[in-house]
């Protein structure tokens, strides 16, 4: 049996998958879902109080596995509940220092390395004990040392980290800015090494804390936590580095759309909460990635994340007159009139036109006579002359709410069609996205999926169990992997960042087929399985040429095991 | 990260950074795939692109049309040009729709290949340029708003020959080259006495410098000469051709500029728009001249920005380049305090209503030799149109002879009439393997 949770914003929810094999198919069937109220101060509470739930009736020995989506990280950034994190900074020249002080103690080491990884300035083992003595004094614990080209040549950031260990600086938490990521970018370097320390001892204490709980259950499975790349990783090795479960919400959903729709087009999927709608895209029945990494709390980062944008839409956003015209949004005030809110809501509009198209679908919770009267406050606020009836209300408020969303997605096409290139044949080619389909979970979406899809002439779509769609994002998915490899034979240096691989190359004909090959050697290697495929996702080569002379080449290679559905799926079935 | 500022441009920065990393003249030849590989780690790495107001476009690709505008491409544009070309040109377009749209403060387009080498006639490639992306650019903006006035600064290190010759009896174009001394260096042109055509007199200047030329020696000349220049010809525009061979790690030229210098120059010179044209010191200068002009051009601090070999010496200069570069200076004050003097005759000779030069230009890269002969019409109530007879090729057994009429867009009515008479003429004629009419008045290539 597989379990998936999800601890959303508002709900926590879970899905039971109980794992058949009939005629030597392998299916798998959603046997129960449940949700609960999250418990914000107790995330663990409310992961413990669904799990309990859906496993009432089941032995614990049973479960194989279990996937857990938490908005943990996510909180600890957006409360800033977390300790000064010192910054130990080595850019060399470039960009002015004071530019990137991210931490609540920044120090600027003298070194520097160019961008061929040559180390041009070394730092003296007086300045690095100078530096941590003042954190020290400071009385930071946490510390993160990142320098700038560090993916091409760690040395300095690794000297740091040996004065500290053979001095016995005791810091709680040590993040080197080289393993965070394969890609160039130092600001964004920064900022996710300042993010990656900041959490990391909350994650620590997080996980222990569920294995503890589980033990004590019985659980045995492998447990995983789902990263916002759509992957899953073993509670284990998710503590090297955990900011990378930041944002699993989006990919939770997204995934979700994956699973329940299943189909290989290109298209749209919407997730519609209260506050906020989350915008994704499935390419060709795969989920696409934010070009240069996410963004976390609005600063941009290295971690490698599913493509989403997050708008201030939603089912609750407040619905008010200003200047005789209808607005909704961007502040939530509270939960929809028909719930007991204040001030009228998406929500109440959707529920009064239901009613009025005898279109009981509805559930009982919702009070349609407080909808009714929210929504005809508004109209004593509106322009006299016009005959405004309910009805007309509740279609003006679903049209902005549409209109919003439909014109945040022919941006977000807009933007990626317009993806900056860099070779002519990408110029010459790029490929054309063209949206198919509009899928839809989350609260609202049952309501608005068909007025959307069709302003956009797509396909609406809104799969059966989409209220838990996360959940069962979360339950299926896989775990991901990416590896960098970076050969530079005129320097005789090779790095696989991911695999913590940095050394020399002596191989004179080391070319672009070997870097694959090592890419998806290494991807297998770190993956331990050769369940899922490697693909190769970009790669480069170019002669380095000095005075008409050939001196080597530098190669770049980069593979993935993509995110998608566990393996034992393929061939399998889901049944809804 | 408690309430940490986010960097933001002071201008809003619109960058093409279009490195064609698939495209060489050939493996080794100083235009190759590599030559951006490095500028584009540094910019990455930097995190420029992630900066609140620095905005990074895709090229789009010139038309036929905008590069007519410009350029006579004998036998036609296909056959001098291939997609890379058109896409650089089109990078100056888009860069210059950026700012006509006002979408950005200013605009950067890190491309390749340069074009300044490129005449009005191409019959091949020229000092590792096909087709003048800049003057495609400035027709490209005048076709829409005619009345528009350019200046160009050229800092590379090569004289901007082509550039300056398109725009040689332009009164509305000033064309400003910075250059190492032409008796050193390729195209061997861009001296004092090239000063525009008698319809547009100092409206062309060159600054020869001597090798060994510092960010000393630059810095003084920009402030000294070319800003007062810009102050009194009060352009709608400004243009930097930002060529990089004049860093001092160049392979090519003798200049000892510092990226750090090049960023200054460019904050002094506070362009609209630059255009990358040549430098080929791929690893050790473009990175860091690159970052330079972008934060540069972004209003924030390029002080930290030096190469990993910098050594603050590099600035001092010797006291003769010095002393000959301020001799220069002081001769082109005397032009520009002069241009309005009306003394034609005494500067250009004795001419009656045509003016007329005779060329030779040399297509290093082609392989080519031209021998061109201008005729401008001297008008008193338009700056006249030009009547070119160009032969051209790699003996004297393969040679294309051709004869074109070029009207400016701001061609008075009886000069266009007089002009349309000359090329109706020319067609009667069978000596030329081909006969071009570049009217941009009509907009109409023939």
């Amino acid at each position: 049996m597989i379990l998936g949770i999800d601890v959303g914003g508002t709900h926590t929810d879970g899905v039971l998958v109980k794992k058949e094999n009939t005629n030597s198919q392998m299916v798998y069937k959603i046997d129960s879902t449940n949700k609960v109220v999250t418990d914000h101060d107790n995330l663990k509470k409310s992961i413990i109080k669904v799990l309990d739930n859906l496993t009432e009736t089941i032995d614990n020995k049973k479960i194989e596995r279990i996937v857990l989506s938490t908005t943990l990280v996510t909180n600890v950034i957006y409360e800033e509940k977390y300790d000064p994190v010192g910054m130990i900074l080595i850019p060399g020249p470039g960009l002015n220092p004071e530019y990137l002080k991210y931490g609540e103690e920044n120090i600027i080491l003298d070194g520097y390395v160019d961008h061929r990884g040559k180390e041009v300035k070394t730092i003296s083992k007086k300045e690095i004990k100078n530096a941590l003595n003042k954190l020290k004094n400071k009385g930071i614990n946490k510390v993160a040392v990142v320098g700038k080209f560090s993916i091409r040549n760690p040395i300095q950031e690794q000297k740091v980290k040996k004065v500290i260990e053979k001095e016995k600086y005791d810091f709680e938490i040590l993040t080197l800015g080289h393993k965070l990521s394969g890609n160039l970018n130092f600001n964004r370097r920064i900022i996710t090494a300042y993010y990656n320390t900041a959490v990391s001892d909350v994650h620590h204490d997080f996980i222990s804390s569920i294995e503890r709980t589980l033990k004590k259950r019985n659980i045995n499975s492998d447990i995983y936590l789902l990263k916002c790349d759509g992957g899953t990783i073993s509670l284990n090795k998710s503590r090297e580095i955990p900011i990378k479960t930041v944002n699993s919400g989006p990919a939770a959903s997204i995934m979700g759309t994956m699973v329940l729709n299943k189909n290989k087009k290109t298209g749209v999927a919407l997730d519609i909460g209260g506050t906020t709608t989350d915008i994704g895209l499935l390419i060709k029945g795969e989920p696409a990635f934010m070009p240069k990494g996410i963004k976390i709390n609005g600063y941009p980062s290295l971690i490698r994340g599913l493509y989403s944008v997050s708008i201030p839409v939603g089912g609750d956003s407040e619905v008010y007159v200003e200047n005789r015209k209808i607005k909704v949004g961007p502040q939530r005030k509270g939960p929809a009139a028909a719930l007991g809110g204040s001030s009228p809501t998406p929500t109440d509009a959707l529920l009064v036109l239901e009613e009025i198209k005898k279109d009981k679908n509805y559930s009982f919770e919702y009070n349609i006579e407080k909808a009714k009267s929210s929504l005809l406050s508004l109209i004593e606020k509106l322009d006299n002359d016009s005959n405004f009836d309910i009805k007309t209300i509740a279609e003006i408020i679903v049209e902005k709410v549409s209109e919003k969303i439909k014109s945040s997605i022919i941006n977000i096409l807009d933007t990626l069609r317009n993806k900056p290139v860099y070779t002519i044949s990408e110029l010459l080619e790029s490929p054309e996205i063209n949206p198919k389909f509009l899928i839809g979970i989350g609260g609202p979406a049952s309501s608005l999926i068909d007025i959307i899809a069709k302003k956009l002439h797509y396909s609406p779509e809104l799969p059966k169990h989409s209220k838990v769609a996360n959940a069962v994002g979360a339950a299926f998915s896989h775990p991901t992997l990416e590896t960098t490899v970076r050969a530079d034979t005129a320097r005789g240096q090779l790095d696989i960042v991911e695999a913590g691989i940095h050394r020399k190359i002596t191989d004179k004909s080391f070319d672009i087929d070997k870097a694959e090959n090592l890419a998806k050697e290494w991807t297998l290697k770190r993956f331990g399985s050769e369940e899922y495929p490697v693909e190769i996702t970009t790669k480069e080569s170019f002669n380095v040429i000095r005075n008409f002379r050939t001196l080597g080449k530098i190669i770049e290679v980069k593979a993935q095991i993509k995110p998608g559905q566990i393996a034992a799926l393929k061939g399998g079935k889901i049944i809804l | 990260m408690r309430n940490v500022k986010k960097l933001k441009a002071n201008n809003k920065v619109g960058l093409i950074f279009f490195p064609a990393f698939d495209w060489e003249i050939s493996p080794t030849h100083p235009e190759r795939k590599e030559r951006l590989l490095y500028t584009r780690d540094q910019v990455f790495e930097e995190g420029l692109l992630d900066i609140e107001g620095i905005l990074e476009y895709n090229p789009k690709i010139a038309t036929k049309k905008e590069i007519k505008r410009a350029n006579i491409c004998v036998p036609s544009v296909d056959k001098v040009t291939s997609e890379p070309h058109k896409i650089s040109a089109g990078a100056a377009i888009k860069a210059a729709d950026l700012i006509l749209e006002d979408k950005v403060d200013k605009a950067f387009a890190i491309v390749r290949p340069p074009g300044h080498h490129s005449h009005r006639v191409v019959h091949g490639s020229r000092g590792f340029c096909n087709i003048n992306n800049e003057a495609i650019m400035v027709e490209y903006i005048r076709n829409k708003y005619p009345q528009k006035k350019i200046a160009f600064v050229d800092t590379d290190a090569h004289h901007a020959d082509g550039t300056q010759e398109i725009f040689y009896h332009d009164p509305n174009v000033l064309h400003i080259s910075l250059h190492q001394d032409g008796r050193t260096l390729f195209p061997g042109s861009g001296f004092i006495n090239e000063w525009g055509g008698p319809t547009a007199y100092a409206k062309t200047l060159n600054i020869p410098l001597p090798p060994g030329t510092t960010d000393k020696g630059l810095l003084y000349v920009i402030n000294k000469f070319v800003l007062p220049v810009l102050k009194d010809f009060k352009p709608d525009l400004i243009i930097n051709a930002a060529g990089q061979d004049n860093h001092y790690s160049d392979p090519l030229t003798n200049m000892k500029i510092s990226a750090k210098g090049y960023a200054e120059m460019n904050d002094l010179l506070n362009p609209d728009l630059a255009i990358l044209q040549g430098g080929y010191s791929i690893e050790s200068a473009l990175p860091y001249i690159n970052v330079g002009i972008i934060l540069a051009m972004a209003g924030l601090d390029y002080s930290y920005v030096e190469e990993p070999d910098y050594n603050p010496e590099i600035l001092n200069q010797k006291k003769q380049i010095t002393n000959e570069i301020a001799n220069n200076i002081s001769k082109l004050k005397n032009i520009w305090e002069d241009r309005k003097r009306n003394k034609l005759k005494e500067i250009y000779g004795d001419f009656n209503k045509f003016f007329s030069r005779d060329k030779n230009i040399f297509y290093d890269t082609a392989g080519i030799n031209e021998k061109q002969k201008e005729k401008v019409r001297v008008c008193p109530d338009c700056q006249g149109y030009l009547i070119i007879d160009s032969k051209a090729g790699s003996s004297r057994f393969n040679s294309n002879h051709i004869k074109a009429i070029s009207i400016p867009k701001l061609v008075c009515e009886s000069c266009h009439r007089e002009a349309e008479e000359k090329f109706d003429e020319i067609k009667t004629k069978d000596e030329f393997d081909q006969i071009y009419l570049q009217d941009l008045k009509n907009d109409n290539f023939l």
